[in-house]
């Protein structure tokens, strides 16, 4: 199928998904109610449901879907490792360990989601900071300093969560994702903030396939790769940033979205991007309508379900990667 | 027309010196073989030519101009640059490799345009590459991919070619194809190119001017007949050697 | 030599035996503070043999000295009953009243610590099913009797206090408890039946959402409070959706008290359009454990949802 075909295809999908998501929840609104809301109308407990609480969380979840793959697809080239994520570089870590930190001194939601974005931030500037110490801010150093930031804050963690245990569920549900708590408020911050980096990230498309080929020869071809490096990590890390603290960790959406999109469209970012974007958009959607289905009113913690999608790729990633050169 | 000058280079990895006044004039539209032994500094000539690495003293010009005063992507313009490792390219076709030639050209918010497209196009039919336009880089023969990455560079539209090691690990073929190719651009499109060589022969049955360096240092440069000589080679690369004219073929004694 | 050997003798082991005797006696005796009650005995019925709620038939030989309570429930009742003297070991988790806190800590969020517990000699362990099945056994295995009286109703709260009263020898300060709570109780009820049930949520946490659904301790006090659990369609500790909250409506919404920050719940979805939070309903308990903790203060429990939904009343 061509591109655009396709590319018109999954903008239909997402629309569909989107009413889809809508119709469903743990609330059951007759459709006839939806109209008369959309109308303007209906009643007043229905639409504080629909628009006020459901309608928010669907947005984000698309929202957030594409921040994740957009960033993770740019992470990925950047780092010459199509395995890596957005949270690679200790995003995950550091916003957890703020989160914990306002769940324990009881803050409320927009202490927490105040304290992840900072400490996420944070953490990828110690990050590339402590990468500095390394020859050079090549793929591998970034990926060690990462590593390392990350397992050291990981451990704080683990002992704020030892000694306050009346609080661990608490943090520990928050790791898992959560868009329980979206409000309008989340949606009208974090929408400027993931579409402003996406689409400045998007503008370096070209210079990240040049990147890809090999630093030097990116240089040769006129890219300041160090610039480039440093913009894509900045808005990367903004829009990873933002989502974390608004829905805590949703793991393998940022790995398996932009992978995926890259056997079928291939390695060019110009068109992987935004593949990527409405593509991690419909998993979301989608995975977030089933987390507050399955089990209502209960609800399944977002980063659950999208892990048990994990698994089987990585399976699937397994079987292939024989057939492939 | 000196298409490069050089004067009184040196150049110094940290902690090591690695060029030492370096003199050198290469005029427009030649085609220059570097050789040596490895570690004499070769790699690190070409990238103090493109401007990529910045002198520690004197000066690089290229068409008159300080190359180092350029913008990074002026001097992309008129220098393409062919590395010695290049990656497989992970799922990028022909096309789209060739295509990144075109980059010092595209604004930020530009997409390629019919002249860039043109350029591509017209870049692959010299190089004897637009038949695989859509075929993975990766799955191309060495002396393929290597067309398609001299492509690339020719997109560039630039006046200098600097090849670092261009044939060393093709078959036999292939190392005649792409130095005779650059032979012609340089022949047809007045290209001054600069490549590193291994093969002594085949430098001086298709390189205008040679450059025979030993230890940073320039220890002879000219025709084939001034630097070829059994002396010289004795006293860089530590051979015994007969040369065999009138092809002025090295061979060991 | 001879004639002086043999009382020298005697002495020594008089001495021993005296000596030997404190070693074994060195436990505090039950204070006196309790009038009009004979200590220890309560007219021959020990030894006596009593059914725990976990239908394990347990002999006490004689009135316990010294105790190690591992349910804070339990411990806050010993303590109610003047046995606060005789309390030689309690938990991590205890607090309340605040003696508990010099008082030697067997057990933790881990579980008993077996070695604590059989340092301080203890008569008898009253233990709850918290610490799990493994620590039964090994509680067991030290020999002691080990009595589980975890209530699970308020009647059981009132049978534990029972029991206790009974294998202490505390029988009339027991009756006088219960009969206390029980009065407390009526007079609540009385006072609330007078106005229409309230529609109520309870938040054990934000995060998450978790509430207490049908058939907790909580639900129950809501509804002898004169409320109705909106979340009474999820059973247990449960999860409820922001969707279903504000569906319900709930007119009064009452917080753990490390539930989380009560100005932010204003702001939350499914929150910021309830009757409770348009009219400024919403309320945190001062301290969890008197709806939760199985002691005779949940009567103060259920006074403070009571009044937080039926102000008037009071």
């Amino acid at each position: 199928m061509k591109k655009p075909a396709a590319f018109a295809l999954l903008i239909v999908l997402l629309i569909i998904l989107l009413a889809a998501a809508s119709v469903v929840g743990s609330v059951k609104i007759p459709p006839g109610e939806i109209m008369s809301i959309i109308r303007g109308g209906g009643d007043d407990t229905y639409r504080r449901v629909l628009l006020g609480i459901r309608v928010p969380r669907i947005v984000q979840a698309a929202v957030v879907g594409m921040g994740l793959s957009v960033s993770g697809a740019f992470l990925q080239g950047l780092l010459g490792n199509p395995l890596a994520d957005p949270y690679i570089l200790g995003i995950s870590s550091g916003a957890a360990l703020g989160a914990a930190v306002s769940i324990v001194l009881g803050l409320g939601t927009l202490g927490t989601q105040a304290f992840a974005f900072i400490a996420a931030l944070a953490t990828i500037y110690l990050v590339i900071s402590l990468s500095r110490l390394g020859p050079g801010t090549g793929g591998t150093t970034l990926l060690l300093s990462g590593i390392a930031v990350s397992t050291f804050l990981s451990a704080i963690l683990s002992f704020i969560m030892l000694i306050s245990h009346q609080q661990m569920s608490g943090i520990v549900f928050w790791m898992m994702g959560d868009f329980s708590l979206i409000s309008w408020n989340e949606v009208f911050v974090t929408l400027p903030a993931i579409l402003v980096g996406t689409l400045i990230m998007y503008l370096y498309s070209k210079e990240l396939n040049a990147i890809i080929m090999g630093r030097e020869t990116a240089e040769h071809l006129g890219v300041n790769t160090e610039k480039v490096f440093g913009i894509i990590l900045a808005c990367g890390s903004l829009v990873t940033a933002a989502a974390v603290a608004v829905s805590g960790i949703v793991g393998f959406v940022g790995l398996m979205v932009p992978h995926i999109t890259r056997m079928f469209v291939g390695p060019d970012n110009r068109v992987l991007v935004p593949f990527s974007a409405l593509t991690g958009a419909i998993f979301l959607v989608f995975a977030d309508a089933l987390s507050r289905t399955l089990i209502q009113p209960a609800e399944i913690p977002i980063g659950i379900i999208t892990a048990v999608f994990g698994g089987p790729f990585f399976l699937y990633i397994l079987k292939t990667s024989k057939t492939l050169k | 027309m000196e298409a490069i000058r050089i004067s009184d280079l040196y150049y110094d990895y940290p902690g090591k010196p690695v060029l030492k006044d370096i003199n050198l004039t290469l005029s427009a539209g030649s085609f220059t073989a570097v050789l040596g032994p490895n570690g004499c500094g070769k790699t690190t000539l070409l990238k103090n030519i493109s401007g990529y690495l910045k002198p520690g003293r004197g000066q690089v010009l290229v068409l008159d101009t300080p190359i180092r005063q350029l913008a990074q992507r002026d001097r992309a313009r008129i220098v393409g640059y062919i590395p010695q490792n290049t990656s497989p390219g992970f799922g990028f076709t022909c096309r789209d490799v060739v295509g990144m030639g075109r980059l010092p050209y595209l604004g930020r918010f530009q997409w390629e345009t019919r002249e860039d497209r043109e350029a591509v196009q017209g870049a692959m039919e010299q190089t004897g590459t637009w038949h695989l336009r859509n075929r993975l880089l990766g799955a191309l023969s060495g002396g393929e991919m290597q067309r398609v990455l001299v492509a690339r560079a020719l997109a560039q539209q630039p006046k200098i070619l600097l090849m670092d090691e261009p044939v060393s690990h093709l078959d036999i073929k292939y190392q005649m194809e792409i130095i005779n190719l650059t032979r012609q651009l340089c022949d047809t499109i007045g290209i001054t190119a600069v490549a590193v060589m291994h093969d002594i022969n085949l430098a001086s049955r298709y390189c205008s001017q040679m450059v025979l360096m030993k230890e940073g240092k320039v220890v002879s440069t000219g025709s084939a007949s001034t630097v070829i000589t059994v002396e010289n080679l004795r006293n860089v690369f530590g051979i015994k050697v007969d040369i065999i004219m009138p092809h002025r073929l090295v061979v060991p004694r | 030599m001879k004639s002086l050997r043999k009382p020298f003798l005697l002495l020594t082991i008089v001495a021993m035996a005296v000596l030997l005797a404190s070693c074994f006696n060195a436990a505090p005796q039950p204070s006196e503070k309790d009038t009009g009650e004979p200590a220890a005995n309560t007219g021959g019925a020990f030894p006596m043999v009593v059914t725990d709620f976990e239908g394990r038939d347990v002999s006490i030989e004689k009135p316990p000295e010294r105790i190690v309570s591992l349910a804070p429930g339990i411990t806050e009742i010993l303590f109610e009953l003047s046995l606060g003297e005789n309390v030689v070991g309690v938990t991590d988790y205890d607090d309340y009243p605040a003696e508990v806190f010099s008082i030697p800590k067997v057990g933790d969020f881990q579980g008993p610590n077996m070695e604590a517990i059989a340092a301080q000699k203890p008569d008898i362990i009253f233990a709850s099913t918290l610490s799990g099945k493994n620590s039964m056994e090994a509680l067991q295995r030290l020999g002691i009797p080990v009595l589980v009286l975890e209530a699970k109703s308020i009647d059981q709260i009132y049978n534990s206090i029972e029991i206790i009263g009974k294998i202490t020898g505390k029988t009339a300060k027991g009756d006088a408890l219960i009969a206390d709570m029980k009065e407390r109780m009526a007079d609540i009820q009385e006072r609330v039946s007078a106005y229409p049930r309230k529609r109520v949520f309870y938040i054990v946490d934000t995060n998450g959402n978790f509430t207490a659904g049908r058939g907790t301790f909580i639900d129950h006090l809501i509804n002898l409070a004169g409320g109705e659990n909106v979340a009474a369609d999820s059973e247990g500790w449960a999860q409820y959706s922001m969707e279903r909250i504000a569906e319900k409506n709930p007119e009064v919404i009452i917080s753990a008290a490390h539930a989380g920050n009560m100005k932010a719940l204003y702001r939350l979805p499914g929150y910021s359009g309830t009757d409770a939070v348009k009219n400024d309903r919403v309320y945190v308990i001062s301290d969890d454990n008197i709806i939760s903790r199985t002691s005779y203060r949940i009567v103060q429990g259920l006074e403070e949802i009571a009044k937080f939904l039926h102000p008037e009343a009071f």
